[in-house]
């Protein structure tokens, strides 16, 4: 190592050993902060590539103004999960079609990191996941939801997410003829 | 975004939409569509875009052996364990389940209709009935004018209707009814009345100078077909514009076919396939351009045998009654030994006319038995009460 370092010498090994660094510092609408592997978040999230690639990345924590703390907890948990699993080449989603599942089927453990959430944080994670352009978890959280709506009668599903009915009684008796079929179990 | 506000109604409709295609079974679709309007409109125009208004099959309806007994219904494999079959059966169709007498024919099938035709020789009714299964409702053709129509051997096809933006439903179809009476084709047309619950007779046309030997073909790629005089005439009728159009085979005078059936071609036109002698299939197609009248030329002629090689032990082959007709460009083949291996082999095949594969099909020739006619579920859903509103 030299003795006598210029400035800008100086300035260049901060710079190298920052775009060295492994992880990338996020911060929570609530000022919270989250290391996150680098290499994840730029495979999994298209804004967090583009930030980087982009050199906006903050070292002392890039701002992420609409993403609470709970739900930035989640996506860092799971980029960190996702990057001690096998990448797989398949994480992609597919495109939609009627016939087939739109999603490709998740993986044991991302089923698991669903699965324990609340409603809340699940609806929370989905934005988040959509507002940072994740593909493959906004895939696997809104199968999650689909899964919550299956073998459902419109009053449970009603009940379960808490919507409002607002079909007017006559046309909830329109739909209770033509649809009869699709009720049999109520 | 905090957690206390976290609430499905708040996904943006892009996310929800992809939520709800995750349901992918047109029974969930529809449990979700009715829980409220937005989830109606989301799943309304994502299906709508994806699909257009093609739509899921549920399963088929077959002939039963006592043609006493209303049409059965067997489901798809894929919506099986989605729906009961007990749904699709036709119990709410009008008349004494128990009568032995009477005699349902299932004439055609589109979307989610069905087009029967029931015989009561006690009562003497004669009724065609256009009906959807899913949705019990059912409505009765009014008889066309005189003379009276012989139904024994007319052909009637299902059509899209003018409502609902040329979709078939309840509320929107026609009905072709063409029956044959002295040296005459009439085709008469019906439609979907103003009401669920009503039909209503539209026109009727006629060609005159058929013999008595003319064969029906069936309908295919929008027009019905017959033909007489050893498959050299041919008349046709266009079911949209009610036109009928005469036109001549090139078949030679010593060629002899034993069957004639309609199939489409990649192209959507339709192909008439003429089985002849020695196992060869020749197969006549629209002629492109040509002024005048309509003329059709020799496409393709196929040498079965040839292109069935790796089954030796296969000597005949007969076009099947019961062919595809949504499959483009696809022949349903029936091959057996004659009797020369003692197991008696038979097998049913799909054949490429264009590329020339072959592709064998499951289960053994159980002949016209097994015609299917296709169920699909009533989609999108119309949901008649909310279809003026947008929100």
């Amino acid at each position: 190592m030299e003795v006598d370092k210029g400035k800008g010498e100086a300035e260049e090994t901060r710079k190298v050993a920052e775009a060295d660094r492994d992880t990338v510092t996020l911060k929570s609408s609530d000022g919270k902060l989250f290391e996150v592997s680098k290499e994840a978040a730029a495979r999994l999230s298209t804004v967090l590539a583009g930030m980087i690639a982009g050199g906006s990345i903050d070292d002392n924590g890039t701002d992420l103004k609409q993403i609470g703390s709970e739900a930035l907890e989640n996506v860092v948990d799971y980029c960190n999960k996702h990057a001690n699993s096998i990448p797989s080449a398949a994480l992609i989603s597919s495109s939609i079609s009627f016939n087939t599942a739109p999603f490709k089927e998740p993986e044991e453990w991302e089923r698991k990191f669903v699965d324990r959430l609340s409603h809340d944080a699940l609806f929370d994670l989905v934005e988040a996941a959509n507002f940072l352009g994740m593909e493959r978890l906004l895939d696997v959280t809104c199968h999650k939801i689909s899964e919550m709506m299956k073998g459902k009668s419109p009053d449970q599903i009603r009940e379960v997410f808490n919507i409002k009915n607002d079909y007017t009684k006559e046309e909830l008796e329109e739909i209770r003829q033509e649809l009869a079929w699709a009720f049999y179990d109520d | 975004m905090g957690s206390h506000d976290a609430h499905i109604d708040l996904l943006p409709d892009d996310i929800l939409e992809l939520v709800l295609l995750g349901l992918h079974s047109p029974l969930w679709l529809l449990r979700a569509a009715s829980t409220c309007k937005r989830w109606r409109r989301i799943i309304s125009s994502a299906v709508f875009a994806l699909h257009g208004r093609r739509s899921v099959v549920a399963g088929s309806y077959y002939h039963q052996e006592a043609s006493s007994l209303r049409p059965r219904f067997e489901p798809s494999p894929s919506t099986a364990a989605a729906i009961d079959a007990g749904n699709f059966s036709l119990d709410f169709l009008p008349g004494s389940i128990s009568d032995d007498k009477c005699s349902w024919t299932i004439k055609d099938s589109r979307g989610s209709l069905l087009l029967l035709y029931y015989y009561n020789p006690k009562s003497g009714r004669r009724d065609l009935i256009v009906c959807e299964p899913l949705t019990r409702r059912h409505v009765v053709m009014p008889p066309p004018p005189k003379p009276p129509v012989f139904y024994w051997n007319a052909m009637a096809v299902l059509l899209n209707g003018d409502g609902d933006g040329g979709a078939i439903g309840m509320s929107s179809f026609r009905v072709l009814l063409c029956s044959y009476e002295y040296a005459r084709i009439r085709a008469c047309v019906f439609t979907s009345g103003s009401s669920n619950s009503s039909s209503a007779f539209l026109r009727e046309t006629s060609i005159d100078n058929i013999p008595l030997s003319f064969c029906t073909m069936g309908f295919t790629a929008g027009r019905c077909y017959w033909q007489y005089d050893g498959g050299k005439a041919v008349v046709a009728l266009d079911g949209s514009t009610l036109k009928f159009s005469s036109f001549m085979l090139p078949i030679e005078n010593e060629e002899n076919f034993r069957k004639m059936i309609l199939t489409v071609g990649r192209d959507g036109d339709a192909r008439i396939v003429a089985e002849g002698r020695g196992n060869i299939l020749k197969i006549f197609a629209r002629s492109k351009g040509g002024a005048g009248g309509e003329e059709w030329e020799l496409e393709k002629t196929i040498e079965v045998t040839a292109v069935m090689l790796g089954l030796p032990q296969l000597q005949f082959f007969h076009l099947t009654s019961d062919q595809p007709h949504d499959d483009e460009g696809i022949v349903r083949i029936f091959g057996y030994d004659g009797g020369r291996a003692p197991d008696g082999t038979s097998m049913r095949f799909h054949l490429d006319m264009e590329t020339m594969e072959s592709e064998r099909l499951p289960g053994c020739d159980l002949g016209y038995m097994r015609q299917a006619y296709p169920s699909e579920f009533p989609w999108p859903p119309t949901l008649r009460a909310c279809t003026d509103d947008n929100t």
